[in-house]
């Protein structure tokens, strides 16, 4: 990868702090090397301590490497002029507390050479972005933790900035501010922004990256694409909507002779995020509020220059659900009554489908993006309980991925667990023992379902 | 330079909200009222005024340095600390606009606390004034509007006295002993001050300018001898070198009292060198000491006096404020303002040291010991000498007209010279720190 196609390039990188005496202290970072392709959304992960921050004070030249090469932008990372297209959110609000919100942005507006009408602009599209438009009146200082957040991701993108290095961005946040942040990040990751994010919820960089790199005592421990490292192959999951009449748990004694036995049910459930953000827009609605508002989606400035293909959901105002606290059921009687189709707070290309009733089945566990056949990954928030007779619960948290946009609380899920790969075991036997796979794969050809139970996943 | 004007603002503006401009500005007010109230004369409102404005103007004034390098090294520190410098950093920004923004800041926080100063202390006067006559008022207001410039005449240094007696004797001042040299300087410097009946005593003046078309000459004298407090009765005359300009005044004056009289513009010489001597006619002899005898005119105005006021104060506030950030960029909150304050306690204290350093240098025969220790303390004095505030606060109290020459040729290059290393270093400092320490 060349210069050009690389945001960050560091070889070798040692950072170590010295005492009063100049000996050794803290060796923060022992010989790391990264490349952060322009245009991904890159995350830097690993526990307290591990030098991610020590990484990212060196990106922004705040810190000199003590070894090592690390260049920003082809150049060096102290040259005031890459900074024109970087945003920094820190991981704690470093804003002047005697400044009003609209005084922070005006500021640092004017230092980025902004004209007064573009700060203006711009302002006003962030602060409402961030729901602090009524609190822009209002001392930085005199905000909570989660408002100087709101802030501080509205300065980190003042400049529209090509390169934004996010520390922590969903810390002291709550579900709904987490979702925007989320929302933002994959905006900002469309329009072919490079986002280097860092944070300990290690669902939101399993939502929002495309790469990530895990450091520990300094060194790099695992870097490459997120779907490539968490991949699970041994692992397969169908997901088909529960009104479709299909006898569910014959369905499993079919497949637990093919698999052994090693086939659970079980039934998404809404996630505990989707139910509070459903809560709070309809409430939001008819209470006001004295602190950070929920905020009204991504700045229209971010939003320009978007491909052609992609188009923008934004989670939060595209759909107010009622919370469907009452949906256990897996049996296909007790959602038999049409249910209203939920749609995850995603950005969704419009070339994919997202009508659950023209979904096929089909049988490609290493397409995370499959609506119907999911297969489950190592997911750190996913967690199924296996049920034989009654109903499975599954609590599944949200993706950006395409893979929740049908999130149905009525849908079953049947996974088969095998010693074996079953999607292997699947593709070499599909000829003699599982005949009905094949159809399964081809979503063209549901005519040639035909053998047992199988045929009535064609939907 | 743009980047500084908006750092400078910023730095303004939370300077302001901060409370610490209100701050200060409630504590020069109260602080000068106090002083200007405690300070005593003889009651005579001149008197009195100058008496006031001379110690009401400088302590408040050094109150005010220390306020400036508090708000100096906070300012700069604070920002470190809380890192505000990192957020600003992070922007397209080189860090020496940032220092220079947040002197600027600061420096004009001085500005606004300098006119309250002298706000405080016109308002002060006037009111003080009110309870005096209308005559003493307008005697006042003309000494104050009507600035003098006022000219010593030239001293020799207590060695060169002893030195030049110890010739005229024919005695061999590297054979005395310490006491022996002391008795010698006391012999002198009887014999330079002492004017004895029917004998002269000459001084010798430089005005460095023509004032024979311009100003009228005035000569204050002051003469004492303990225990002989009858008048002294004699004769000034004024005679120069080069031109044939001749005056002659006739005084009986009172010991331990100023006295003076007026001599006449066009009997100055053009070249303004001249020499005065006094010719004793008194039946007692008489003292007059080094500070006994001194010229003036009048030259200036308040105005300008003002003006230069402003300017070399506000210059040297300028160079606190820098050397304050500098420190600041460096040091804890706390060094850096003990460091600070003690380099401007040093300045202020070099008249100590001067005395200091004439009590090494007065001897027959000086060591290299003692050019050394000399050498060291000139050193010291140097490192100092740029926080040193311009010595005009005794000549606003008093209505002279404050020196250029003094100004631009003394204090100035040193202040400047000093404001600029110290900005510079700064500069270096805060441009190659590394704004963070380890976060494990």
């Amino acid at each position: 990868m060349s210069e050009q196609e690389a945001v960050v390039r560091g070889e070798g990188v040692i950072k170590t702090f010295k005492d009063f005496w100049g000996r050794d202290k803290v060796k923060a970072l022992r010989g790391v090397d990264i490349v952060i392709p322009k245009g991904s959304v890159f995350g830097l992960l690993g526990p307290n301590g591990a030098g991610k921050s020590t990484l990212i004070k060196l990106i922004l030249g705040h810190l000199y490497p003590t070894n090592g090469r690390l260049s920003v932008m082809g150049k060096d990372p102290r040259d005031v002029e890459i900074k024109f297209k970087i945003g920094y959110l820190p991981e704690r609000s470093y804003l002047y507390k005697n400044l009003t919100a609209e005084e922070t942005l005006y500021y640092f507006g004017e230092i980025l050479n902004l004209s007064k009408e573009q700060i203006k602009n711009r302002s006003d599209q962030l602060l409402e972005m961030v729901g602090l438009q009524n609190a822009k009146k209002r001392y930085v200082g005199e905000f909570s933790h989660g408002m100087t957040r709101r802030m501080g991701m509205a300065q980190a993108l003042l400049n529209d900035p090509d390169f934004i290095i996010l520390d922590e961005p969903t810390a002291g946040l709550d579900p709904v501010g987490c979702r925007e942040v989320k929302d933002l990040i994959i905006t900002l990751g469309k329009r072919g922004k490079t986002v280097l994010l860092t944070s300990h919820l290690l669902a939101d960089v399993e939502d929002t990256c495309d790469e990530i790199m895990m450091i520990y005592g300094g060194t790099v421990q695992s870097q490459g694409k997120i779907e490539d490292l968490l991949a699970d192959t041994d692992r397969v999951k169908l997901e088909f909507p529960a009104n479709m009449g299909v006898d569910v748990n014959a369905l499993k004694n079919e497949l637990d002779k093919k698999t052994n036995n090693s086939v659970k049910v079980s039934s998404p459930k809404q996630s505990l995020e989707q139910y509070f953000l459903n809560i709070v827009n309809k409430g939001s609605s008819s209470q006001e509020t004295a602190g950070a508002q929920q905020g009204k989606g991504v700045a229209d400035y971010l939003k320009s220059n978007l491909p052609k293909d992609v188009q923008i959901k934004e989670s939060i105002q595209e759909k107010v659900v009622e919370p469907e606290i009452e949906a256990k059921s897996t049996t296909p009687e007790a959602s038999s009554k049409p249910e209203e189709k939920k749609e995850e707070p995603v950005l969704v290309p419009e070339k994919v489908p997202s009508e659950p009733e023209e979904k096929k089945v089909e049988v490609v566990p290493v397409e995370k993006e499959s609506l119907d056949v999911v297969k489950e990954s190592d997911a750190l928030e996913e967690k199924a309980i296996e049920v034989d007779e009654k109903p499975i619960v599954e609590e599944k948290l949200d993706t950006t991925g395409q893979a929740t946009v049908d999130e149905d609380v009525s849908a079953p899920i049947v996974e088969l667990k095998t010693e074996v790969s079953p999607l292997d075991e699947l593709k070499a036997s599909k000829d003699d023992e599982v005949e009905a796979n094949e159809p399964l794969v081809d979503d063209e050809d549901d005519d040639d379902l035909d053998e047992g139970l199988l045929d009535k996943l064609t939907l | 330079m743009r980047h500084a004007y908006i750092i400078a603002k910023m730095t303004t503006v939370m300077i302001a909200r901060r409370g610490t401009l209100f701050g200060a500005i409630l504590a020069i007010v109260a602080l000068s009222t106090l002083v200007f109230n405690v300070a005593r004369s003889d009651g005579e409102l001149l008197a009195e005024l100058e008496i006031r404005i001379n110690y009401s103007y400088a302590v408040t004034y050094s109150v005010l340095s220390l306020i400036i390098i508090s708000i100096a090294c906070f300012t700069i520190r604070s920002q470190i600390d809380a890192k505000n410098m990192h957020m600003v950093s992070s922007y397209p920004i080189k860090r020496r606009w940032i220092l220079f923004g947040q002197a600027l800041g600061v420096i004009f926080i001085a500005f606004i606390l300098e006119i309250v100063l002298l706000s405080s202390l016109a308002a002060n006067s006037w009111y003080f004034s009110k309870a005096y006559s209308a005559e003493e008022q307008e005697l006042a207001q003309k000494n104050f509007f009507e600035t003098r410039r006022e000219v010593m005449p030239e001293y020799k240094s207590r060695r060169e006295i002893t030195l030049a007696y110890a010739e005229a004797e024919g005695i061999d001042a590297e054979k005395l002993d310490g006491t022996e040299w002391n008795l010698l300087f006391q012999e002198a410097l009887r014999e330079e001050q002492l004017v004895s009946t029917g004998k002269k005593r000459t001084w010798k003046f430089d005005l460095t300018e023509d004032i024979s078309k311009t100003a009228d000459l005035r000569v204050v004298y002051k003469f004492q001898q303990a225990n002989k407090r009858q008048k002294v009765k004699g004769t000034f005359e004024l005679s120069s070198k080069e031109y044939s300009t001749y005056f002659k005044q006739e005084i009986e004056a009172d010991q331990y009292e100023s006295n003076e009289f007026v001599i006449p513009s066009e009997f100055v010489p053009p070249d303004g060198i001249f020499t005065l001597t006094f010719t004793n006619l008194s039946s007692q002899s008489t003292v007059v000491t080094r500070s006994g005898l001194k010229c003036s005119y009048q030259k200036g105005s308040f105005v300008s006096n003002a003006f230069k006021v402003v300017f070399a104060q506000m210059v040297h506030l300028s160079v606190t404020a820098i050397v304050g950030l500098c420190a600041g960029v460096g040091l804890t909150f706390s060094v850096a303002t003990f460091m600070v304050m003690m380099l401007f306690f040093m300045s202020i204290a070099e008249g100590v040291v001067q005395v200091m350093l004439e009590d090494f240098g007065f001897a027959a025969v000086i060591t290299m010991w003692d050019q050394f220790i000399v050498g060291l303390m000139k050193a010291a004095m140097w490192v100092t000498k740029g926080l040193q505030p311009p010595s005009i606060v005794s000549d606003v109290s008093q209505g002279l007209d404050i020196s250029w020459a003094y100004l631009m040729m003394s204090w100035f290059p040193a202040t400047l010279f000093y404001g600029l290393v110290a900005a510079f270093i700064g500069v270096r400092i805060l441009e190659n720190k590394e704004l963070d320490k380890i976060q494990t």
